[in-house]
C-alpha cells in the first residue's frame, strides 16, 4: 500500500482518479492546487506524488520545486501529469525535480503502472 | 643689334622665353616704331587675321613693315605678330602702346579702342576667376607694374559684346628689365586663351561635385523636410557650382511628385534671403503645370527640351528675371525640375552652356537613379523585415495555438478516455454508470465549445463575424447568468451590485451572455477556496461599467498584459494564467465600441472590467 497525493485543479479528473485507485490499496490524498497540495503533503508525508502543472495559485513547477528545497520531503518522488505533451514541457518538468511524467489523457494502467514503478509495492488492478 | 635667339632659356613654353627676350632687349627701345607700324599697318590686318586664328611661326603673306626699319625689327615684328598668344605692351603708367593681333582678337578691341587707355579703363569688363570684377591692386598689370614682379598664371575673364559671352585668358605680366629713354619702367603681357580648360575645369568640378552626391549616398526622397544637413551642404555646393559656371544669379532645384505633379522644393539659392524666399513660396508645393502657367511648357520638359523663358512668363513675383528650366529625367519620366534665374535679358546661353546645362541635368537623373534605386532597396528590405517579422508573429501564434488546442483538448479527453473505460472494465452500479455517462458528455460538449470558441475566433480574426444588434438590459442578462451559474458551485457566494435604471443597450445579446458566462466562469474557478463574486454595474459618462470581481488566487503581474492575448504562453510552454475565453470576451467588447481591462493582486482576487457605449449606439 502507498500513500499517494494527488494535485489536479479539475474536479473530473479528481474523480476520475478516484474511481480508477479505490479498488486498490493505495491512500489517495486530493489537493486543487499546489497550496493545497503542499499542506497535504506536510501533513500526509506521502510515497509518491501526482501533480498537474497548470493549476491556480501556485501550479505544478512550483510547488516541485518547494518540495524539492525541504529537506524532509525531497526524498518523495513526483510525477508530472499534464495534457502538454511537448518534449520542452517534459524537459521543464524534470529540471524542476519530477521523476517521471505522465501525459494526459491516460488510463488506469497508465497510472498504477507508475505507482508500482516508484512504490515498488503491488497492487491490485481496481479494473479485475 | 644681334637678336638672341639663342641663350640661357628660361622654364617657360618654347614661344615665350624668346618673346619675353625680345621684347627685353628690343621693346624699349623700339616702342615708337613697334608703335607706328602697329598704327599704321596692322589695322588693316587685324580684321582679316582675327577671323582666321594665326598660326605661330606662320610668316605673313604681305609685308606691311615700313621702310627705314632693320632686319631685326621686321624680324621682331614678325615674330609678334604671327605669335598665337597675345602680346600688349604696356607703359609705366598703365596705358596700352601695343597690341598683337592675336591680343586684340582676344580681347575683343582694335588696337586703336586700346591705345592710350589702362587695362581698367578700357570699356571690356574683365572679371577674375570667381566671377568678380578685378580692382586696382588685384588687377595683373598693375601689379607688375607697381612690384616689378612678374605676375603669372591670372585667370581673366574677358566679355566679348557680339557673343554675349565671357572668353577666358590665361594672362602673365611680365615687368621689361631695362628703363629706357622713352619710358622708366614697362610690362608685357602675354595673354593665353584658356576658355577651352575653363569650361573643362568647371565641367570637372560638377562633375566632382555630382560623383560626391553619389557616393554620399544622398536619398532624393520626395518630401524635402526629411532630407538632412550634408545633403542640403551637397546641393548648396552644387548651386554655387551652377551659378558661377553658367553666370547665373539664382538656381532652384525641385523634384516633382508623379502622382501629384506637385513640386517639392529642393534647393534655392539667390542673390539675397528675400529672394530666396519668394522663389521657396513659389515653387513648394505648386503643381508643375500651374507654376509654367502653360501646359505646352511641361511637355517640352517631359521631351527633354531646356526651356528659355523671358520676361513674358512671370513665373516669380520676384523681380524681374529671365529664366531657363532643364528638365530632370529619371529614363523617360520627368522627375524634377533645374531653375536658373538671370537678372539680365541679355545673358543668353551659349550653344556650350545650354549642353552644359543639359549635361547637369542628367548628371541629376543619374543622382536620382541611384540615389531611387538606394531608397526602393531600403523600401524594399524594410518591407521584407516586416514581412519576416508578421510571419514570426503567425508563427508563433500557430505553434502556440497547437499547443494550448491539444492541452485543451488532452485535458478534455482524459475524462472521456478515462470514464469510458472504467464503464466497459470496472463493476459499476447503475447510477455510476449515469454519472459517469453524464461526465463523458460534459467533457465532449467542452470540447465541441473549444471548436466553437476556435472557429469564432477565427471568423472575428477574418472580420467575418457580425454583431446581430438588439435592444437588451444588461442588469437582467446579469441576473439571468448568475441564477445559471450559482448550482454549479457550492463555495461560493455570488452576489449582484446592480445600477438602477440602467439604459437600454444596443449589441448582441447571445455574445454577451456569453461574455457574462465567461467571466462568471472564471471567477470560480481562479478563487478555488470559495468566497464572495460580486458582479455590478456601474453607470458612466457615456458607458455601462461592468464587473466581475473574486477573491481568489489573482494573475502574477508578469500575465496581466498577456491574460487577453490568444494562445499566449511563457518561455517555458506553460499557459499564461489561461483564462478561458478571454481573447474571445475582449474580441465581443471591442465589436461593441467598448474597453476591457483588469485589476489583479496575486493571492487576493481578481477583477475584470468592461465597458459598453450606449450614447454612439442611438
Amino acid at each position: 500500500m502507498a500513500k499517494i497525493v494527488f494535485c489536479e485543479d479539475e474536479t473530473q479528473i479528481q474523480k476520475l482518479v478516484r474511481v480508477m485507485l479505490r479498488s486498490s490499496n493505495h491512500q489517495l490524498f486530493l489537493a486543487s492546487d499546489g497550496n493545497e497540495g503542499l499542506e497535504v503533503i506536510e501533513r500526509e508525508l506521502p510515497d509518491l506524488i501526482f501533480t498537474d502543472i497548470s493549476m491556480p495559485g501556485r501550479d505544478g513547477y512550483q510547488l516541485a520545486d518547494e518540495v524539492k528545497s525541504r529537506a524532509h520531503l525531497a526524498h518523495i518522488p513526483i510525477i508530472f501529469i499534464s495534457a502538454f505533451a511537448q518534449r520542452t514541457a517534459i524537459d521543464e518538468g524534470y529540471r524542476h525535480g519530477g521523476s517521471s511524467y505522465l501525459t494526459k489523457p491516460f488510463s488506469a494502467h497508465d497510472l498504477l503502472e507508475k505507482i508500482n514503478a516508484f512504490c515498488n509495492v503491488q497492487a491490485r488492478s481496481p479494473v479485475e | 643689334m644681334p637678336l638672341l635667339l639663342m641663350g640661357p632659356s628660361p622654364a617657360y613654353v618654347p614661344n615665350r622665353p624668346l618673346l619675353v627676350y625680345l621684347c627685353t632687349l628690343q621693346i624699349g627701345k623700339y616702342k615708337k616704331l613697334v608703335g607706328q607700324l602697329m598704327n599704321r599697318d596692322e589695322i588693316s590686318r587685324t580684321h582679316a587675321l582675327a577671323k582666321s586664328e594665326p598660326q605661330a611661326g606662320a610668316m605673313p603673306t604681305d609685308s606691311p613693315i615700313a621702310s627705314g626699319t632693320t632686319e631685326e625689327e621686321r624680324q621682331l615684328y614678325t615674330l609678334c605678330a604671327a605669335m598665337s598668344q597675345g602680346v600688349v605692351c604696356i607703359d609705366a603708367g598703365g596705358e596700352v602702346v601695343m597690341a598683337n593681333t592675336a591680343a586684340q582678337s582676344m580681347l575683343a578691341m582694335t588696337l586703336d579702342e586700346m591705345q592710350q587707355r589702362t587695362p581698367l579703363e578700357l570699356p571690356w569688363h574683365a572679371i577674375q576667376d570667381d566671377g568678380t570684377s578685378f580692382s586696382y591692386e588685384s588687377h595683373p598689370v598693375m601689379q607688375a607694374l607697381q612690384t616689378d614682379q612678374h605676375i603669372s598664371g591670372v585667370i581673366m575673364g574677358i566679355y566679348h559684346p557680339k557673343e554675349q559671352t565671357y572668353h577666358w585668358l590665361k594672362v602673365d605680366v611680365i615687368p621689361l628689365a631695362g628703363a629706357t629713354e622713352y619710358a622708366s619702367q614697362q610690362v608685357v603681357a602675354i595673354l593665353q586663351d584658356y576658355t577651352g580648360p575653363k569650361h573643362t575645369q568647371k565641367a570637372l568640378d560638377v562633375i566632382l561635385a555630382m560623383t560626391d552626391a553619389l557616393r554620399q549616398n544622398m536619398h532624393y526622397t520626395t518630401v524635402a523636410e526629411s532630407r538632412t544637413n550634408t545633403e542640403t551642404a551637397v546641393e548648396e555646393r552644387l548651386a554655387h557650382l551652377i551659378c558661377h559656371l553658367l553666370n547665373c544669379q539664382r538656381v532652384g532645384i525641385a523634384l516633382l511628385d508623379s502622382d501629384t505633379e506637385n513640386l517639392h522644393l529642393i534647393f534655392v539659392m539667390g542673390i539675397s534671403p528675400e529672394h530666396e524666399y519668394h522663389w521657396s513660396n513659389s515653387l513648394q508645393g505648386v503643381r508643375l503645370v500651374n507654376f509654367l502657367g502653360d501646359p505646352s511648357l511641361v511637355s517640352q520638359l517631359h521631351s527633354g527640351e531646356v526651356l528659355s523663358l523671358d520676361i513674358s512668363v512671370p513665373l516669380f513675383n520676384d523681380q524681374i528675371s529671365y529664366k531657363r528650366i532643364a528638365p530632370i529625367l529619371f529614363g523617360i519620366d520627368l522627375v524634377g525640375i533645374l531653375i536658373i534665374g538671370y537678372e539680365h535679358a541679355g545673358s543668353q546661353l551659349t550653344i556650350e552652356e545650354m549642353e552644359l546645362l543639359e549635361g547637369m541635368s542628367r548628371l541629376a537623373s543619374l543622382a536620382l537613379v541611384g540615389a531611387k534605386m538606394q531608397h526602393e532597396r531600403d523600401q524594399s528590405l524594410t518591407e521584407l523585415r516586416e514581412v519576416r517579422e508578421e510571419l514570426a508573429r503567425v508563427d508563433k501564434l500557430k505553434s502556440n495555438f497547437v499547443a494550448v488546442m491539444s492541452h485543451e483538448v488532452r485535458s478534455a479527453l482524459t475524462g472521456i478516455q478515462g470514464f469510458s473505460e472504467l464503464m466497459r472494465d470496472a463493476n459499476l452500479t447503475a447510477s455510476e454508470m449515469k454519472e459517469f455517462a453524464v461526465d463523458i458528455h460534459s467533457d465532449a460538449r467542452r470540447i465541441v465549445r473549444m471548436i466553437s470558441d476556435m472557429l469564432d475566433l477565427n471568423r472575428m480574426e477574418d472580420e467575418r463575424i457580425e454583431l446581430n444588434p438588439g435592444w437588451l438590459d444588461l442588469n437582467a442578462m446579469i441576473v439571468d447568468a448568475v441564477s445559471r451559474i450559482r448550482p454549479t458551485t457550492h463555495s461560493h457566494l455570488i452576489r449582484m451590485q446592480l445600477a438602477r435604471a440602467l439604459p437600454v443597450l444596443l449589441g448582441d445579446h447571445e455574445k454577451l451572455v456569453y461574455v457574462i458566462m465567461h467571466l462568471l466562469a472564471n471567477a470560480i474557478k481562479y478563487s478555488p477556496d470559495g468566497g464572495e463574486v460580486v458582479a455590478s454595474t456601474v453607470l458612466e459618462d457615456g458607458s455601462v461599467h461592468a464587473s466581475v470581481r473574486d477573491h481568489g488566487v489573482g494573475i502574477p503581474a508578469i500575465d496581466i498584459e498577456r491574460i487577453f492575448e490568444r494562445y499566449a504562453r511563457t518561455d517555458t510552454g506553460r499557459v499564461v494564467s489561461a483564462r478561458q475565453g478571454l481573447p474571445l470576451v475582449r474580441e465581443v467588447i471591442q465589436l461593441h465600441g467598448g474597453q476591457v481591462w483588469v485589476e489583479s493582486i496575486l493571492g487576493a482576487g481578481s477583477t475584470i472590467h468592461f465597458t459598453i457605449p450606449f450614447t454612439n449606439n442611438r
